[in-house]
This record gives C-alpha cells, structure tokens and sequence, in this order.
C-alpha cells in the first residue's frame, strides 16, 4: 500500500485513470438512480408534451435568456406556495429538454404563470414592460410582435423530440406544421389538433392580431400552458408515501 | 447488484485506499522524500546557473 | 518566434537540486506569451459586459433589444470571464508550468498553437451565438452542439499534449501542481460531454434537445455546472497556486505531504456537492441530503489547500509587506478560504431556503471568481510577464499596488452589497404581516434591490479600472528596453 503511491506519481496514465475513478462515483452514485423514473418522477395525469407553438414559445424563451432571471421551480415553502401556488413536481418538466428551472428570480417565478393574467396584459407586458409594472427592470421585448415565427424546421424539431422519447405520435410529426398554425385559428377546424393535443389547450389568436403567425404568440402561448397540466384538486400528494408504506 | 450497494462499496473502496495515501504521505520515514519534490519548481533555475 | 528558456540569476533558492548533466531544455515561451495577451484581452472584454449588464439590472433602458438585453449578455458575461479570461489563463500557465516542473519542451508545438487558436474560436462561436440567440439555456453550458463539438476537438488536443509532455520529462516525480492541472483537463472532458449530449434538430440547424430532460437534466446539469466551478475555477487554479506562490515566494510549498492529501480529497469530494444547487426542487430528497453532507465535508480539503498556499510563507512574512504580486497571491488564497466557507454554509437546507434564488448566490459566486480567480490570475501573470518578456521586472511596482488596492476594494463593494441585497431579498419573500398575508409584492422587492444594484456597478467600473491599469503596466513592461535576463524576482527585491 505505502509503496503504491510512489507508482502513481511516477505514472502519468495511472495518476489519470486514478482521477477519473475517483472523480466518476459521485456522479454515478447521484446520477444513475434517476434514471429509474418509478422512483424520480411521481404519477400524475395531465401533463402532455408541448404543441409545436407552445415548443416555438419555449425557444424563445431560452433563446433570449428568460431562465436567466425568471425560475420554473415551486419549492415546498410557505410563501412561496402561497405566492406562486402549489410546489413543482418533478412530472410537470418531464418534457424540457433540457430543463429550464433557473437559478434565480430576479422576476418572479413562472412555473404557473398560466392563466394568471390575460393575454392582453401579456403583450403589454412584453412590449412594455414598464407600461404594466412601473418598477419593472425587466427588458422589453416588442420586437416579438413584429417577428414572424419561423416555421420551416418545425417537423424535424416534433420529430427529434420523438426519437428522444417524447410520446409525439407520428401523426403529431406529420401535421406539426399545420398545428403550430392552427392553434391561433379558432374558427378552422380544430377537431383533429385537439384530438392530438387534448381539448385543453387553449386554441386563440395571443398576440392581438389574428392575421399573422408571430413571435410574440408562440411565447404567449408557451407562458399560458406553464403549470396549468396537473389539476390539483384531483392530485394525491402522498403518491410517494403511500407507495413507500405498499412495499 | 443494486445501484445503492454498487455505490457503498466503490465508496468504501476509496475511502480505504484514501486513508492509505494519508497514511503513507504522513508516515515518518516518507517525510524527506516527499517534502522534497516541493523543490522541483525551483530545479529548472538551477540548470541553468551551471 | 523566441523561444529562449528565461534564464535565471537568483541564486539564493534553497534548492537541493544541482542537477548537473542534465541536459538544457528549451522551453516554447512564445505560445505562454499570446495565452497571457488572451487572458488580459477576455478579461477587460469580460468585465465591461459584466459592467453593462449590471448597469442593465439598476437602469432597465440600457437594454437595446433584441441583441443587447440581459438576457442575452449575462451567458456572453460568464463565459467571457470564466471560459475566456479563466480559461485562456489556465491553458497558459499549465503549457508553462508543465515544461518549467518537467524541464522539458512542449510535447507538441503544433498542438500547442491549435489549442490557443482553437480555443479563441470557439470562443468566438460560442459567444457570437448569444447575442444571436443560439444557447442551449444551460447555464455555463450555453454553447450549442456544433460548438461543443469543436471545443471537445480542441480539448483533446490539449490532453494529448499535456500528457506528452509528462511523459518527456526530466524529472522523477511529476510536481503536486500537474495533478491539479491534469485533473482539470480531463475532468472538464467528462462533464463537458455528458452534459452537452444533444440531439441536433438537423445537421444543417444550429439547435439541438438535450438527450436529458426535466430532473435528470436539472441533476446532470449542476454535477456539470458545481464542477465547472470544483474543477475550471478551483483544481486548475489550485495547480497555478501551487506554482506560482512557491515562485513568487522563492520558497517551496508549505506542506508538500498536505498537497497530496488536499489533491485527492479534494478531487473525490467535489464531485458530490452538485445537489445543492437543487435544494427543495423536485429532485429527490436523498440526492440533495447527499450533496448537502458532501459540500460541508467539502470545507476541510478547501481549507486545507488555503492554509498549505499561506503557510509557504512562514517564516518570511516580510517578503508580503513588500512584494504586492505576492499580496495578490495571498489576498486571493484569503478570498479562496471565504469562498469555501460560505458555499458549505450556503448548502445548509436552511440557509439555501432564504439564499437560494436571491442576490446573495450571485455575491458568492462573484468572491470566489474576482477574488481568487482573478486575483491569483492576476498574480500569476505579474510573475509571468517580466519571465517572458525578459524584462528585469515589471514596468511599475507602484501601479501593481494601485491595481492590488483598487481592485480589492471594488470587489468588497461586490459583495458587500450583494449580501445585504440577497439576505433582504430573502427576507422580504418570506416576509408575513399579522394578518397572516405575505407582506411584500414581488415587484416591491425588486425595487428595493435598486441602490444595491447601483453600489455593485460602482464594485465593477473599480475592478475593470485596476485590470486597466495592469494592461498598461504590462504594455509598458513589453515595450521597455531593459532586457536584461534578470530573474523577477531578484528585481522585485531591488524596486523594494
């Protein structure tokens, strides 16, 4: 045993290999185990996997760095449940890729900002924010309502997800680039997107100006969904715990 | 063998050969040796004076 | 090209080593020399957007959408600093510290300049790409597939050439800061392409889906996002350390037995305290006790490390009084210790409930990065710059005392300001009236945070004003005619 030290410090290829062991159990002793999703992620109904407006809502979200002032995480706190409603659960991000729970809350945490305010107040918001809420420090993002949402790799983005293992059907592929238009057309017929989609979803022009397609829709549509899969008046908490007591 | 399980030995396993590399830096006869090689940085210098 | 090995006329080291017949070696200086250019570049670049996006959170119009708002500058702050500034450092130092400890020329010249060019292009991808708006969201990790890729590239040519020069070495033994170094590089490798798996939407777009979703990607991320910090900002700067403070010092490190002790503790640890960035999430409850019992174990090696660097100069605490490179040195070993004592207690579950979110991570986070990171960057090229240079010292011992005092007191206004800003913040969330209502409204609370914000820009314009200030003592350092190969420290002891 002494003797063994003098080698690896003589051994460049051991001093690696010694440092890769060591520095690979914490992670696989962290990691592996989530993996076993009975046990990660609770059973609840209701969360399905985003529309393709929703999915174009969620990438401008990342792309102008909203995760970097802006949480999607409850914690079991007692202000913060009453400030933002009922803690996260793991099932609820199930589907980002990655996950966008953030670090800080510069603003608010957004985990259930759906159905809080209207879409109207959304827009304002986004285009002003200082318009809405005077002590904002929020940046404006107007040019979302001038920006048309860009829809050519739609299909390949639903089917990526798919081939990830997110339960897209192949007839959500197919038809994800008339759904990403259909959700802002209430008088078309919808019956087909929400089959595909379930008749939750909220099927409306968001951005005030039903004759285009924008940005600004997309996110408004993303920001509306947050939170508002899982009915909580139906949810058991004590999924974990009863399941523990079963064994 | 269970994930946990896999992870108390690989942990134990370290721990052990941890607490022999303490045991062997600290070890009495090995202090010169080892205190030694705090000169390498200064060794380079000391060609070049030749 | 001059790649002349600095020779050396400080004869009083008390090295055992006379080492005669070994053969000269000749060291490549010249790619050192660009990596410290880099390293001054990124740094100043680094800390004005840091300065404009702090001015961002107390002035809101400054935000000029869509290319220049928060959002988009704060990842092209953190990795100008970390990645670029940090790591343009690191690539420098351990090229010099491996052919200095192993007397022995870079394995590979070649390799060695694609790995500076390399790694300047990527960071230019990279940090083009946010302002544009092509991110993956993951914080430290927001370069895109294509650039991660070419980033692996360029990183496994800087293992292979790390490597090949210890296998060329003229010494025995391969010297404490190596194993800091290597365990840097290759561990950056794994964490770099775990957390980076993607599915690219096509080969012809610029964006991806994380092959890891929800929890395990929140997991997976922050074992990623806690190491970048336990193994970019911490092992490899621990490898400059343990050079460059027994250099600048002329004595060897304090305890050469504690360093071996301090590497492998240190390196095991580490990689279990990533959790804590998840307390109270949904992650199970066994992960975040897991990280949370890790990361208090985690303050003993920290501490270990600090004590080992400051105690190298025991017994001659006067060079401290005169020598501000060595001040710089020990001041960022005190900010390293104040670091690693305040994240342990961070990750205590009762304090992250009240720090988590809040300003006060962004103030820890900011006295490890400015004061150790920087500070021993700092330190390291002052000792550098005269060695490459062949210059008997640098230009202004007085301006590196200004930079050292400046900079110090910028970043004390940084933090300072930060935790009375997190604290209140956290208290102001959790804050109840009698009547049982949460007294606060969020947007009040973000108007209170306004006068923090303006003391922190004020922290910021001070320590990018001592970087300047290094930038034109090292320009005129370059520029001066005194070439005599004097070594640096033997002319720092005559300036003072």
């Amino acid at each position: 045993m002494l003797e063994k030290h003098k080698k690896i410090e003589r051994n460049s290829m051991l001093l690696l290999v010694l440092t890769v062991v060591a520095v690979s159990i914490g992670g696989l002793v962290e990691i592996l185990p989530l993996f076993r999703m009975q046990m990660t992620i609770e059973k609840v109904e209701g969360v399905r996997p985003y529309t393709p407006l929703e999915l174009a809502g969620m990438e401008i979200y990342k792309r102008e760095g909203c995760t970097t002032c802006h949480s999607q995480q409850i914690r079991p706190l007692r202000d913060e449940l009453q400030r933002y409603g009922h803690y996260s659960l793991a099932a609820e991000s199930m589907y980002d890729r990655p996950f966008v729970w953030g670090s800080k809350r510069t603003g608010p945490d957004l985990a259930r900002v759906g159905g809080k305010y209207s879409d109207e107040w959304h827009v304002a918001h986004l285009k002003d924010p200082r318009a809405v809420v005077p002590e904002s420090i929020m940046p404006s993002y107007a040019f979302l309502a001038n920006t048309l949402v860009r829809d050519s790799k739609i299909t390949q983005k639903v089917k990526a997800l798919q081939a990830l293992g997110v339960p897209y059907t192949d007839e959500m592929v197919s038809e994800a680039k008339r759904d990403l238009q259909l959700q802002t057309l209430p008088n078309e017929d919808i019956a087909g997107f929400q089959a595909r989609y379930g008749d939750k979803v909220a099927i409306r022009d968001f951005d005030g100006n039903p004759n285009r397609l924008t940005e600004m829709d997309a996110l408004v549509a993303y920001l509306q969904k947050l939170g508002t899969d899982v009915d909580f008046t139906t949810y058991n908490p004590d999924y974990r715990i009863q399941k523990a007591g079963a064994k | 063998m269970s994930n946990g399980l896999m992870g108390a030995l690989l942990t134990l396993t370290f721990t052990v050969v941890f607490v022999g590399i303490a045991i062997w830096a600290y070890w009495p006869k090995n202090k010169s040796k080892i205190q030694s090689h705090g000169q390498i940085p200064f060794k380079d210098e000391a060609d070049d004076n030749e | 090209m001059t790649d002349i090995a600095v020779t050396s006329g400080g004869g009083s080291q008390p090295t055992q080593a006379t080492a005669a017949g070994l053969p000269k070696p000749r060291y490549n200086d010249t790619l050192i020399k660009y990596f410290t250019i880099a390293t001054l570049f990124w740094g100043i670049a680094g800390f004005l957007v840091g300065i404009l996006i702090a001015a961002q959170m107390a002035f809101p119009q400054l935000n000029l959408e869509p290319y220049l708002t928060f959002g988009r500058l704060r990842p092209l702050h953190t990795s100008a600093v970390i990645f670029a500034f940090g790591g343009n450092a690191l690539l420098g130092t351990s090229y010099h510290v491996v052919q200095r400890t192993c007397r022995t020329r870079l394995f590979s010249d070649k390799l060695g300049w694609f790995t500076f060019w390399g790694y300047q292009v990527f960071i230019l991808i990279a940090g083009l790409g946010y302002v544009f708006g092509v991110t993956q969201g993951l914080e430290y990790a927001e370069p895109e597939w294509y650039a991660d890729l070419w980033l692996t590239i360029v990183w496994v040519a800087y293992l292979i050439n790390y490597l090949g020069t210890l296998w060329n070495r003229q010494e025995k033994h391969i010297y404490v800061a190596n194993w800091f170094y290597l365990a840097f590089i290759v561990t950056i490798a794994i964490l770099h392409i775990v957390n980076n798996m993607a599915l690219p939407v096509s080969l012809t777009s610029v964006h991806s889906y994380s092959t890891w979703a929800g929890v395990q990607s929140a997991m997976i991320q922050w074992w990623y996002g806690h190491n970048a910090v336990a193994f970019f900002l911490t092992a490899g700067f621990l490898g400059m350390m343990y050079y460059f403070v027994p250099k600048q010092a002329n004595r060897p490190i304090y305890s050469y037995r504690l360093s071996i002790i301090h590497f492998w503790s240190l390196i095991f640890i580490y990689m279990w305290a990533g959790p804590h960035h998840l307390i109270y999430t949904s992650l199970p409850d066994w992960a975040q006790t897991l990280g949370m019992t890790f990361s208090i174990m985690l303050w003993m090696p920290s501490w270990g490390g600090m004590i080992n660097g400051m105690m190298s100069l025991s017994g001659a605490w006067h060079k401290l009084r005169d020598d501000p490179v060595l001040q710089f040195m020990i001041i960022a070993l005190a900010f390293y210790g104040i670091a690693t004592f305040e994240g342990p207690l961070l990750s205590i579950k009762a304090v992250n409930s009240l720090s988590h979110y809040t300003e006060w991570t962004v103030g820890h986070v900011h006295a490890g990065v400015l004061g150790w990171n920087g500070f021993i960057t700092f330190g390291a090229l002052y000792y550098l710059v005269p060695n490459l240079w062949k210059k008997k010292g640098m230009y202004s011992t007085k301006l590196i005392s200004v930079h050292l005092w400046v900079a110090t007191l910028g970043i004390v206004l940084y933090i300072t300001s930060m935790w009375v800003a997190g604290i209140m913040q956290g208290l102001m969330w959790r804050a109840y009236n009698e009547m049982g209502f949460l007294t606060y409204s969020f947007v009040e609370t973000v108007e209170a945070m306004k006068p923090y914000y303006i003391i922190r820009i004020l922290g910021g314009v001070l320590y990018l004003t001592g970087a300047l200030v290094m930038v034109y003592n090292v320009w005129k350092t370059i520029k001066s005619p005194q070439s005599e190969s004097v070594d640096a420290n033997a002319a720092k002891s005559e300036v003072a």
